[in-house]
């Protein structure tokens, strides 16, 4: 399989093709079976490769041969690669299945599932690659594809402006790209990873640096960190298989993914760590204070992505890639339950996404329920469930690296934050659902007609929900020795962080804080939102002894729930109003500001040939002068 | 004799002649006497070239071979901008360049 | 001077004769079917395409050593065959609709062809000028050609007004350049630096002349002004015409000089070219954004294209110029290919603004594909020959160090996606009316869904699979660098 790993592409590019070339005309419905078989090969090739466990590089064919800039077409595989094509192509698959269902009376089909596989081959081709022009080429392809998807609605004015805001968000990500990829080629003459990984060594560290913060940009605008996470709240205007596949489980991972594979690169300088690290932290902390406020449900997801991204990019800064890249894998699962299952919500509450007119729908939809309840509890970090073990270990890893000698104090505060983030992801994932599941329903009419989603929608969650539960013990068990852990040891360019005997303990109180914290979320989610359902008694059939102590204290936890809930919302409001007003103002006033430089420069034009003259004898004059000056 | 003439001073009269063709060109809003000051600016091309030819080039024929080029190149300019304006004026009635200014912006 | 030298001339002959031909022609060919002298005049081009080829690595002095056919001459004067001969296929459908005298019109093209040729391989200041005059001439007649036209003169008029007055300072230049070194060969010229390196203020003076003529001519800020208008006045083949060859015509001629006569003083030069290069992208990427007319917003964004290539020039060596070569190649298959869907759509509804494009992707497909392949491609999207060429050519750019450059450069290259999306969208998205929706789809004539076809093809292949493309102007550049 090594010998041929451009077969993994090729799946998913023949499925656009078919799709793209003969979809509208011919094969209307059967799009959605050749789309997701051409996904699932696409997945089992990766399972081949995997089991075969032979990994390295296989150049394809000579791209560019000529002197000043040879690049050759080759594919890259190992470790890190084989985990993201395992998580790409297979939670892929699922959506592929899930859209059959979601999108059957859509009258898009075709082209919906031609732009799906177009993806699929972009990331899956971004994942793959072996040097910086191909990955920064599928980069773009997979901010087309998202594009595309994103306006897929076309009809909807919104969408449309929302495809767009996402494209040139990204792009100003893009320039840092693509500055820095003039700038590793001009420091190393060659573009290819491992070429470039070789030489940072003796390379002056500050340029390095450069190099490694311009990357960043990148990622930052793909994987919608701070200030250029703005796109993607708007991005959910596409149609909510695209928000769950595209922006949560895969296409915003790549700039993690990114990051990871240029380990080499960003460890170079530490700062460059340290602002990696600070970012995703902030990040963090900031998405998940405004998700407590929003009422649509997918914008709740849509900043709870956000505020895992930052985590994500906490545990890269703080040099446990595995740990990143584990959350990476089980935030995919998860994230792609819970935007399905939002979907299926939506689906059942014909296309309304306000949680404020949801209520009392875990009778009606008891499948979704039940799933949605388990990505919930991943989400929140619940053990033993999924995201316990990945994000215990990010923030374990950025702890370790505050207090370790070594390490930079920062690290403890940036820990903090994602602590502090925790507990907020554990009381807006409950308050989602308890607003959309439990209570009483809010809209009778709508409720009324609510319906549990076809069988092909809800098998993708069940399988989805057995990963979200299953995939973190199985996969990071025991901390630091699981699967992966091993698994991504031998990836090149991949730290391994090391426990030593004493510092077990610190883990494992790391783990119970974090546990407590997240827990202390949710019950205050439960709290706040359930009140006139049944409460402290209905919590005391399910923990004997719990009943008597919440009855007691029952004031109290009312006015320190109140007291730091209130503060929280607040908060939020005022972040998401700055989020809304200021962060998108300054896009947009520089929007504006163009436009009305273009207004300006186009008064230049006025259409009198001898204005033009004057222009041009200026020109020459001026141009004299300041040869005749600056020599 | 000629040499009695520095070159500096020749070159002034041309880059003076140069001057007053583009002032004439900036100023005038009949297309047709801008058309004229064009040929003032080419005229002291040649005065220039056929100057550097006596004083500078090692082969003296070179500046006016180029002059005489110039000069046709400017005759058959000039025709063909009499032909434009000409097209101009029986469409309009009007040959002044500040009434051209259908296309701005 | 031997007569074999002229064997070597046959694609510019034939192109001659061809015109020749082409005007006797006309004399006996009833009005209706005039239009049709197009497809003559296209197999002339591809008549002296092939002799071209015959032609190939075979580097040789002519004439005094005026003239040098080399493989950059001949990149180029393949590039200006095949321009020409997509601009006159292109143009049969809007002859018919706008212009008389179609004889005359294609003949035409073929004389400013023969001057761009001439350009190219010209290694000497009076070559040079006399062929930049001969497509200058060929384009004033052809832009005024809709002799009806309050537009069209108004156009030519501006054309040649601005043209002439850029000659004039072109010409003043050379003479300086002349009075300083004493030559007007290039060669000539270098050997004179080499010797003297400062000829002080009339040099200075000199080169600052010619570069503001030539930027006319390549439309560089601030000598870009007559451009957006004489782009919008002038018939739709001409304005592609003018986009792609007037444009490749103006770089040969720059690069060739520089190359060739005034590398030993690139170093003064460089800032300020590169100065030139970041006002003429930006400024006609500010202002692209403002228009609601497809050929006017075409015109500023080849404005700012100019200022991608220029920064190749500020930045010349052997692989910026390969760079450069290819990027003009890619632009000439891109701006070609937007061209001729306006030309189309402008045949098929007599509109060109940008609001007319609604309804575009169900009315006709072809017109939409190629429309956006062409615009992305512009943009820079990676895929399409725009991406691909800007970026070989930008990392080439980039051993010169001048990074504030290639940053605004990418910067911009950013920007201007923007405004080609805004396009699109009309074409893909915007809704019609319920009164627009009951239009027909388009119906193209064969010739045009093949050259359509053949121009996507083109931009995708330079996009996706340069490697011949990038042999050739490798092979252009070392034409001129040696090595």
């Amino acid at each position: 399989m090594i010998e041929h790993p451009w077969l993994i592409p090729l799946a998913p590019l023949l499925a656009f093709a078919i799709n793209g070339l003969l979809g509208p005309r011919y094969l209307k419905k059967a799009t959605g079976v050749i789309g997701s078989a051409g996904i699932l090969a696409a997945f089992l090739l990766t399972v081949w490769l995997w089991a075969e466990g032979e990994y390295g590089e296989a150049t394809l064919f000579e791209w560019l041969a000529s002197g000043s800039l040879a690049i050759n077409i080759g594919f890259l595989v190992d470790e890190l690669t084989v985990v993201m094509l395992l998580v790409v192509t297979g939670v892929s698959f699922l959506v592929h299945v899930y859209s059959i269902g979601y999108m059957a009376h859509d009258g898009s089909f075709a082209r919906f599932f031609a732009w799906l596989p177009l993806f699929v081959f972009s990331m899956v081709m971004l994942v793959m690659a072996n040097n910086f022009l191909s990955l920064f080429v599928f980069w773009e392809l997979v901010g087309v594809c998202s594009y595309l998807l994103i306006g897929f609605w076309h009809d909807r004015e919104s969408a449309n402006n929302a495809a767009m805001k996402a494209f040139l968000v990204n792009r100003v990500g893009d320039f840092g790209f693509a500055i820095a990829i003039f700038m590793i080629f001009w420091n190393f003459r060659t573009l290819e990873y491992g070429a470039v990984f070789a030489q940072v060594g003796q390379a002056d560290p500050e340029t390095v640096l450069v190099i490694a913060l311009l990357l960043f940009v990148g990622a930052m605008g793909k994987s919608a960190q701070f200030p250029l996470h703005i796109w993607l709240p708007d991005a959910m205007e596409g149609p909510t298989p695209v928000s769950a596949l595209i922006h949560a489980a895969t296409m915003v991972t790549a700039g993690v993914y990114m990051v990871a594979r240029m380990a080499p690169i960003f460890e170079v300088h530490t700062t460059a760590l340290l602002v990696v690290g600070g970012v995703g932290a902030f990040t963090a902390l900031f998405a998940a204070t405004i998700a407590v406020v929003q009422t649509d449900i997918k914008r709740v997801l849509a900043y709870s992505t956000v505020s895992q991204l930052g985590l994500m990019f906490l545990a890269l800064g703080a040099g446990v890639y595995t740990a990143a890249i584990f959350h990476l894998a089980t935030h995919a699962f998860f994230k792609a339950l819970l935007f399905l299952g939002s979907g299926s919500v939506i689906h059942a509450m014909h296309d309304e996404q306000e949680m404020t007119r949801y209520g009392g729908l875990r009778r009606k939809l008891k499948w979704t329920y039940g799933t949605f309840l388990v990505g919930g509890l991943a989400l929140s970090a619940i053990f033993p469930l999924a995201g316990f073990w990945s994000k215990d270990e990010i923030l374990a890893g950025a702890f370790m690296r505050g207090a370790s000698l070594d390490g930079d104090g920062l690290f403890i505060v940036f820990w903090a934050l994602g602590l502090a983030a925790s507990l907020l992801t554990a009381f807006y994932t409950f308050r989602m659902v308890i607003m959309t599941f439990h209570g009483d329903p809010r809209d009778a009419e709508l409720h009324e007609r609510a319906h549990e989603s076809p069988a092909v929608m809800v098998a993708p969650l069940a399988l989805l929900a057995v990963l979200a539960m299953g995939a973190g013990a199985v996969l990071g068990f025991p901390p630091e020795h699981g699967l992966i852990h091993d698994f991504l040891h031998h990836a090149p360019g991949i730290l391994h962080f090391e426990l030593t005997g004493n510092q077990t303990i610190i883990a494992i109180s790391l783990a119970v804080i974090s546990t407590a914290v997240a827990l202390l979320g949710a019950l205050g989610a439960y709290m706040i939102y359930s009140r006139g359902a049944p409460r402290a008694e209905s919590i005391g059939q399910f923990v004997p002894g719990m009943h008597s102590l919440l009855y007691r204290k029952y004031h109290i936890d009312e006015i320190v729930n109140y007291g730091i809930v209130a503060t929280t919302k607040v908060l939020g409001f005022i972040l998401w109003a700055i989020d809304a007003k200021i962060v998108d103002g300054i896009a947009n006033l520089i929007g504006w500001t163009v436009r009305a430089l273009g207004g300006a420069a186009r008064q230049v034009q006025t259409g009198q040939v001898q204005n033009y003259v004057f222009l041009m004898a200026l020109g020459a004059v001026v141009s004299v002068g300041a040869l005749m000056i600056f020599r | 004799m000629i040499e009695a003439i520095p070159l500096d001073h020749v070159v002034l009269v041309a880059t003076t002649l140069f001057g007053i063709g583009l002032y004439g060109v900036l100023s005038r809003r009949n297309a047709v006497a801008i058309l004229m000051a064009i040929e003032l600016m080419l005229n002291a091309v040649n005065i220039n070239f056929i100057a550097f030819s006596m004083y500078v080039s090692p082969d003296p024929t070179v500046g006016q071979i180029i002059a005489v080029f110039v000069i046709t190149v400017a005759a058959a300019e000039v025709a063909l901008g009499l032909a434009i304006v000409l097209q101009i004026f029986r469409n309009k009635s009007n040959i002044n360049v500040d009434d051209l200014d259908l296309l701005r912006w | 001077m031997n007569g074999s030298d002229f064997a070597f001339l046959l694609p510019e002959i034939v192109l001659v004769a061809t015109a020749i031909t082409v005007w006797a022609v006309d004399f006996f060919t009833p009005r209706d079917r005039k239009p049709d002298l197009a497809w003559p005049a296209a197999a002339g081009a591809l008549v002296a395409m092939a002799f071209l080829a015959i032609s190939w690595g075979e580097h040789r002095e002519m004439f005094l050593g005026t003239l040098r056919l080399d493989n950059f001459s001949l990149f180029f004067r393949f590039l200006f065959l095949t321009v020409a001969f997509f601009v006159i296929v292109g143009s049969p459908g809007y002859v018919r609709r706008k212009l008389r005298n179609a004889g005359e019109f294609y003949g035409l093209i073929l004389m400013s062809t023969v001057g761009a040729m001439g350009i190219v391989s010209s290694r000497e200041f009076l070559t040079a000028y006399i062929s930049l005059e001969l497509v200058a001439f060929g384009f004033y007649v052809l832009v005024s050609h809709a002799r009806h036209e309050a537009r069209s003169n108004e156009a030519g008029a501006k054309y040649l007004i601005l043209g002439a007055f850029s000659s004039g300072l072109l010409l003043f230049g050379i003479s300086l350049i002349f009075g300083a070194t004493g030559s007007t060969g290039y060669a000539a010229i270098a050997a004179a630096l080499e010797t003297t390196p400062d000829f002080g203020m009339v040099w200075t003076l000199g080169v600052a002349l010619v570069l503001a003529g030539l930027g006319f001519k390549v439309a560089a800020f601030p000598f870009h002004s007559w451009a957006p208008d004489v782009y919008e006045g002038a018939p739709l083949p001409i304005t592609a015409f003018l986009s792609v060859g007037s444009k490749a015509a103006g770089f040969a001629f720059l690069i060739r000089l520089f190359a060739e006569g005034l590398f030993p003083v690139l170093d003064d030069w460089r800032v300020a070219i590169g100065v030139v290069a970041v006002l003429t992208m930006t400024f006609g990427n500010l202002v692209a954004i403002q228009q609601a007319n497809l050929k006017r917003l075409l015109a500023y964004s080849s404005i700012a294209q100019a200022g991608y290539i220029l920064v190749g020039v500020a930045t010349l060596n052997a692989d910026t110029t390969s760079g450069m070569l290819l990027h003009i190649a890619g632009y000439t298959a891109t701006n070609l290919g937007a061209f001729l869907v306006v030309i189309y759509f402008h045949n098929l509804t007599g509109k060109e603004g940008i609001d007319d494009l609604r309804g575009l992707y169900r009315r006709s497909f072809l017109l939409t594909l190629v429309l956006a392949v062409s615009l992305l491609s512009l943009a820079g999207m990676p895929l399409f020959a725009g991406f691909m060429t800007k970026f070989y050519l930008f990392t080439a750019a980039a051993a010169s160090q001048l990074w504030w450059l290639i940053a605004l450069a990418v910067a911009n290259s950013i920007l201007s996606v923007y405004y080609y999306l805004l396009v699109l969208r009309q074409a893909f998205i915007t809704p019609e009316s319920e009164e627009e929706e009951q239009r027909p789809a388009f119906r193209l004539p064969s010739h045009a869904r093949a050259t359509l076809s053949l121009l996507m093809v083109l931009v995708l292949w330079i996009g996706i699979y340069p490697s011949v493309f990038v042999d050739a102007a490798e092979a252009g550049s070392r034409a001129l660098f040696g090595g």
